[in-house]
């Protein structure tokens, strides 16, 4: 077999790996919210504190990325004591700390950046190829993001892919962002895609191109939970009435 | 069987859904033009347009090529007339060529997008690696095909 031969059959695609969150129970952001925001809230603290190891890992772990964990029950309490959070805020608090160790994974980091530029790996060193954001967070002429990242993973390249690959607009930029700034910059429709809480966890759920932290193709960490976990934080998250850790609690 | 339209002609190609475009161009439809360098989108001697736009067709399955226009280095022009051609010859920007034919493809789409472009955004277009080292040269011809003054030369020593 020539070496161009080679190449050709190493370019069919290898059957799919099996999809953790395909053959996971769904449970919905929205059937979660159903079930009632205290329950949920009451569930993100049995993980917390015994769940699942993910969930674990989640509330609990290093926050990967650059970033650094909020200061647990003293950073909500100080939070609660000054009004920040919501009644039930210890809770949605936890399920925040969770929710901000998906958004600063490198998965989804690395496109929601401050610069003109993407980053890559879990290095998170500035895109090869000088790639940039360009006008419209999708490159530049002549190197679009499009001109590599296509619809789906490609295995033989090894270049990622999802529909519509492009970076998050600079207002969603969360690099340098302490958790109480990300906090609120995450509700802050100027900020978030004019996105309310319902269609934030929607996004987080159901987009494409998230899809990728949980999808990111051979030789790449997915982020630290799965989708539906993140979902059930989300809920219980906004059930709690969506508060944030106290300002100076963190900061990357 | 999926159909491709390359420069402006169909044809019925027999290939795994997730075939590489570049081999589906070169190795089936004998479009040698387009070369095969690193295989993983990096250098971009695989380059040609999908919709005018620049793509590496190393990591293009050919599934996404259907029912889209696709232009090779062959369908740039039908006599090398291309104005990028044109600079290409008046600047001798090849050295050993096998980059050019990405650098003139990926050049193509800038200039579609930006008749006139500044260094700079040649720079961040230009990515297209070259051993041979002709990115000076590269310039150069872009700003001729695009009607700009040559910048001036950097001077030495």
């Amino acid at each position: 077999m020539t070496p161009s031969r080679r190449l050709h059959a190493a370019g069919h695609p290898e059957p799919r790996r099996r999809s953790l969150i395909r053959h996971r129970r769904s449970t919905t952001w929205l059937a979660a919210l159903a079930a009632g925001g205290l329950a949920l809230a009451a569930a993100a603290r049995a993980q917390s504190e015994g769940g699942s190891p993910a969930a674990r890992v989640a509330v609990e772990g290093p926050v990967v990325g650059g970033g650094a964990a909020v200061g647990g029950e003293a950073a909500v309490g100080g939070a609660a004591a000054r009004g920040e959070a919501a009644p039930g805020g210890a809770a949605g608090t936890r399920a925040f700390t969770g929710i901000v160790a998906v958004l600063r994974h490198p998965r989804c980091l690395n496109c929601h950046t401050t610069t003109a530029f993407p980053r890559q790996g879990d290095d998170r060193h500035p895109h090869v190829n000088l790639v940039r954001r360009g006008p419209d967070d999708r490159g530049v002429p002549g190197q679009r993001c499009g001109t590599c990242h296509q619809a789906e993973n490609n295995p033989a390249s090894g270049v990622p892919g999802k529909p519509d690959w492009h970076l998050a607009p600079l207002a969603m930029g969360w690099e340098g962002l302490s958790d109480a700034q990300l906090c609120r910059a995450l509700k802050d429709p100027r900020r978030n895609g004019g996105r309310d809480l319902r269609a934030l966890a929607e996004h987080l759920e159901r987009d494409p191109l998230v899809a990728y932290g949980w999808d990111p193709g051979a030789g790449r960490q997915p982020v630290p939970i799965p989708r539906e976990e993140l979902a059930m934080l989300m809920a219980a998250w906004a059930g709690a009435g969506a508060p944030c850790p106290s300002a100076g609690t963190a900061a990357e | 069987m999926p159909e491709l339209r390359v420069n402006g002609k169909l044809h019925g190609v027999e290939a795994d859904a997730g075939t590489p475009l570049l081999w589906v161009l070169r190795e089936h439809l004998g479009l040698t033009g387009t070369k095969f360098g690193c295989g993983i989108a990096r250098c971009g001697a695989c380059t040609v347009h999908v919709d005018g736009e620049a793509v590496r067709s190393c990591s293009f399955p050919l599934a996404a090529a259907a029912g889209r226009e696709i232009t090779t280095i062959e369908g740039l022009s039908a006599d090398r007339s291309h104005p990028l051609q044109r600079a290409w010859i008046a600047e001798q920007v090849p050295q050993c060529g096998y980059c050019q034919s990405g650098m003139l493809m990926t050049a193509a789409a800038l200039l579609r997008a930006r008749p006139r472009p500044s260094d700079e955004e040649i720079d961040f277009a230009m990515t297209n690696l070259c051993r041979c080292g002709t990115y000076a040269r590269v310039r150069r011809a872009i700003r001729r095909a695009s009607g700009q003054a040559a910048a001036p030369e950097v001077k030495r020593g």
